[in-house]
């Protein structure tokens, strides 16, 4: 079977989340991902979140192991010249460059993109960072949490009545890999076409704000701030997520069309708030939709999300469970699709984790094991980089190969 | 300089709203040709969604859709009728990819489901984005973007390690439509991989992407954390429920709010200088990484203590200027006047016929040979259809009308 990205090397500097989150992504799609890494400097997620009762060790950590499948691993020391020498004999022969270290880091180390075009002219480098490359803030530091603040969608989440909000899941980490894996295939496509490499800049913020066209032109066109709205609409009601039987359990409802309207009235037992003069239309709606809400409270409160779902989605109400990590992962419509994998580890044994999301009609993602730190240390160097286990050894213990 | 880094792909949308127009979007703004099918008549929901300038609303001025829809060759096409699908079918047969957002099932009822195009055409790349995915026992229900953001998790976290009441702090939606435009980034990434795997082996195919499945991809780490500890387990508890932990990312200060975390080794030494090294910090709760991560909770406390009495440019200033991450947080206006998107020229002004020029997001990302570019504001509905179907296709003048009387176009 082939792989989209069969052939494909990537030198790999990346560390944390976002940039792991790419190049998860394209090991998955078949790229031959070579992760960079040191004891020196150890990727910090390789310690996070493994259980304090046992042995803390670089390779036993689920946020690590869940992220970071389809990969190699190397140990290469950067603080030392040689070890900076190897990492441009690996770029020499690959494709793709992917960091995420802020700002003039790689510049620092010689490896800025123009020092790369001198030794592989046609090198594609993504590299990804809070505010971009150039501007007054591009010295910044910021992990994904953080720097989305500085893009408006903190001040644009949470409670009508409270505070700007962080949002789950690490946004916008994980959002802005996908994003970065978009990017690398786009200028990949485009050196396939015309043998031309390039520079990708690419700003965590800048995709942050990207995605938030509605507010940030409201702004700019009517000095409007749109600011918090809870889970309300600008226009539909209802348009919330209620409260359901069972503990801290939510459902999500949505009503744009009148016709949904009537089936919700019909459903919940009210027919006689079709006529209600408080609801007759969505503007109605919208003005009352306090009393709406609280009275359709009354109705999802004695029922389950997933009753509720079945019954309403049965007359074309979307409504859905909130669902926590448990009650997804549990859930029938997710466990038919295979949304989870489960790639091999030598320490944990493996575990299922997240695949990529897709299915694709033509082949399956490969998801190989995730990396050891430095477990391929010595096949790269004699295989790639064509060492000796003469010259491996010394390297080693000059900790260059660290 | 080069054409744009797509230039070659050939794009048909059969979407609205925001996820498909989107992911079309993001690969029409790097130089693809999308051509983007709307409903005669009404066209794109969008068009009715807004803002409008000056809150009057029109379908040309909806600066969700003008913004969705940037470098996009716009046609109207009734695809339920006989007709209809007979020049869907044509448009196809000249394009590398298929994006629909259709109720799975729908097109096939019409005869141009996948299968029935696979045969047409066999090296065509079919995206396919729906709440649920093509298959399961929820593929047909429906859902907006706040369903399919509280349904993959991210909304049940979302004000994240805030709630201390959770009967009266529901789970909250994240500003603007982020499942779909999440959805969109995935798709088309999801749309490159299945490109390369076509120029591999001449073998179109069809790529499912669900909604709720791209959003869940977000909560990597409860995954992992699930199957790697018992319900017991001490992080599985933890990170899992939504109530407050510690790791609020965000706190109040004396004129405003800031974003900060200081975890590692550095940023927690800088901080301790920044705050004036107090007694508190040098604890041994939270002398390393470790530790500090599993008392994240009692330093939080300390943290955001200290922070209510700190002003917050200042704080982000002297924070930065100690490589601690800390930004302020931002209201509209210092996003749109920020000087760092204006050094980077990062909004633009792009002008419309119905509009007048106004101020855009731009680029998301810098591309050094084949910049991100505007060559055509959004397409009012039908605008394209003349130059479509009579130069593309063929169609006489004559046969155009007939089919724009039919309603067809």
């Amino acid at each position: 079977m082939s792989l989209p990205l069969e052939g494909i090397r990537i030198a790999d500097f990346g560390w944390i989340l976002a940039a792991p989150q790419c190049t998860a992504w394209l090991g998955a799609m078949g790229a031959e991902v070579i992760r960079i890494e040191s004891h020196q400097r150890p990727d910090i997620i390789r310690f996070l979140g493994q259980d304090p009762r046992k042995e803390i060790t670089p390779n036993s950590s689920p946020l690590f192991n869940g992220l970071n499948y389809s990969k190699k691993s190397i140990t290469l020391n950067l603080s030392h010249p040689r070890g900076i020498a190897l990492a441009k004999d690996l770029i020499k022969q690959s494709d793709i460059v992917v960091e995420n270290f802020t700002g003039g880091v790689m510049k620092r180390w010689g490896m800025g993109y123009d020092d790369l075009c001198q030794i592989k002219p046609d090198i594609i480098m993504v590299s990804g960072t809070p505010v971009g490359q150039s501007g007054p803030d591009s010295h910044c530091v910021g992990w994904g949490p953080i720097t989305q603040a500085s893009a408006g969608i903190c001040h644009l989440t949470g409670y009508e009545d409270g505070p700007p909000s962080s949002l789950g899941g690490s946004w916008p980490d994980y959002m802005v890999g996908v994003v970065m894996s978009y990017a690398v295939q786009a200028a990949l496509f485009c050196r396939k076409r015309t043998g031309k490499g390039q520079y990708i800049d690419l700003a965590m913020a800048e995709v942050v704000t990207s995605m938030l066209p509605e507010a940030i032109m409201d702004y700019s066109m009517n000095k409007r701030d749109q600011g918090r709205m809870g889970n309300h609409d600008t226009l539909m009601a209802p348009h919330n997520v209620y409260r359901s039987k069972g503990d801290d359990t939510w459902v999500a409802i949505v009503v744009e069309s009148e016709e949904a309207w009537h089936s919700l009235c019909q459903a919940v037992g009210h027919p006689e708030w079709i006529e209600d003069e408080r609801f007759t239309d969505r503007k109605s709606r919208k003005v009352n939709e306090q009393e709406l809400d609280a009275l359709l409270t009354t109705w999802t409160k004695e029922r389950t999300n997933t009753d509720i779902m079945h019954q309403l989605q049965k007359l074309g109400v979307a409504a859905t469970p909130v669902f926590d990590t448990e009650s997804l992962l549990n859930d029938p419509q997710f466990q038919t699709r295979d949304f989870l994998v489960s790639p091999p580890h030598p320490v944990t044994g493996g575990h299922a984790v997240s695949g990529i999301p897709g299915k694709y009609s033509a082949f399956e993602p490969r998801y190989t094991q995730v990396p050891c730190l430095g477990q391929d240390t010595e096949s790269v160097c004699r295989e790639l980089l064509g060492l000796s286990q003469e010259e491996i050894d010394q390297l080693q213990e000059e900790k260059v190969l660290y | 300089m080069l054409d744009g880094a797509l230039a070659s792909l050939k794009i048909v949308e059969l979407s609205e709203r925001v996820a498909g127009p989107f992911c079309t979007k993001v690969m029409a703004d790097m130089g693809a040709e999308v051509i983007k099918i709307e409903r005669p008549g009404s066209g794109d929901v969008a068009r009715t969604r807004g803002p409008f300038p000056g809150d009057d609303p029109h379908p040309d001025r909806s600066t969700l859709f003008l913004y969705l829809n940037t470098n996009k060759i716009g046609i109207s096409l009734d695809i339920t009728k006989p007709e209809g699908v007979a020049l869907f079918c044509d448009l196809v047969k000249e394009a590398d990819i298929l994006v629909e957002t259709q109720t799975p099932g729908f097109l096939d009822s019409l005869g141009i489901g996948y299968d029935s195009l696979h045969q047409i055409v066999p090296q065509l790349i079919v995206t396919s984005i729906s709440p649920f995915g093509q298959t399961g026992p929820y593929k047909e229900y429906k859902a907006y973007n706040l369903n399919t953001f509280h349904a993959g998790v991210v909304g049940y976290e979302t004000p994240f390690n805030y709630v201390t009441d959770p009967e009266n702090e529901p789970p909250v939606k994240a500003g603007g439509q982020q499942a779909d435009m999440l959805t969109a980034w995935t798709a088309a990434s999801a749309t490159m991989s299945a490109v390369f795997h076509r120029d591999l082996t001449g073998e179109g195919q069809h790529v499912d992407i669900s909604e709720v499945e791209a959003v869940a991809h977000m909560i990597r780490p409860n995954t992992a954390l699930y199957s790697h500890e018992p319900p017991d387990g001490p992080n599985r508890s933890r990170f899992l429920r939504r109530t407050k932990w510690g790791l609020a990312y965000v706190f109040p200060c004396q004129d405003g709010h800031v974003a900060l975390l200081a975890l590692t080794d550095q940023h927690w030494e800088s901080l301790k200088v920044l705050m004036g090294r107090p007694e508190w910090a040098e604890s041994e709760l939270f002398a390393t990484l470790l530790s500090r991560f599993q008392n994240l909770d009692a330093l939080e406390v300390s943290v955001a203590a200290w922070i209510t009495d700190q002003k917050r440019d200042e704080l982000a200033r002297e924070g930065q200027d100690l490589h601690i991450p800390v930004f302020p947080v931002r209201d509209m206006q210092e996003v749109v006047e920020s000087d760092q998107y204006r050094e980077r020229g990062f909004l633009v002004d792009i002008d419309h016929p119905a509009t007048g020029p106004l101020t855009y997001p731009g680029a998301p990302f810098k591309f050094s040979a084949t910049p991100w570019q505007v060559r055509s504001p959004a397409p009012q509905l039908g605008q394209h259809n003349a130059k479509v179907y009579g130069e593309r296709l063929g169609l006489s003048a004559e046969r155009i009308e007939q089919l724009r009387q039919q309603g067809v176009i």
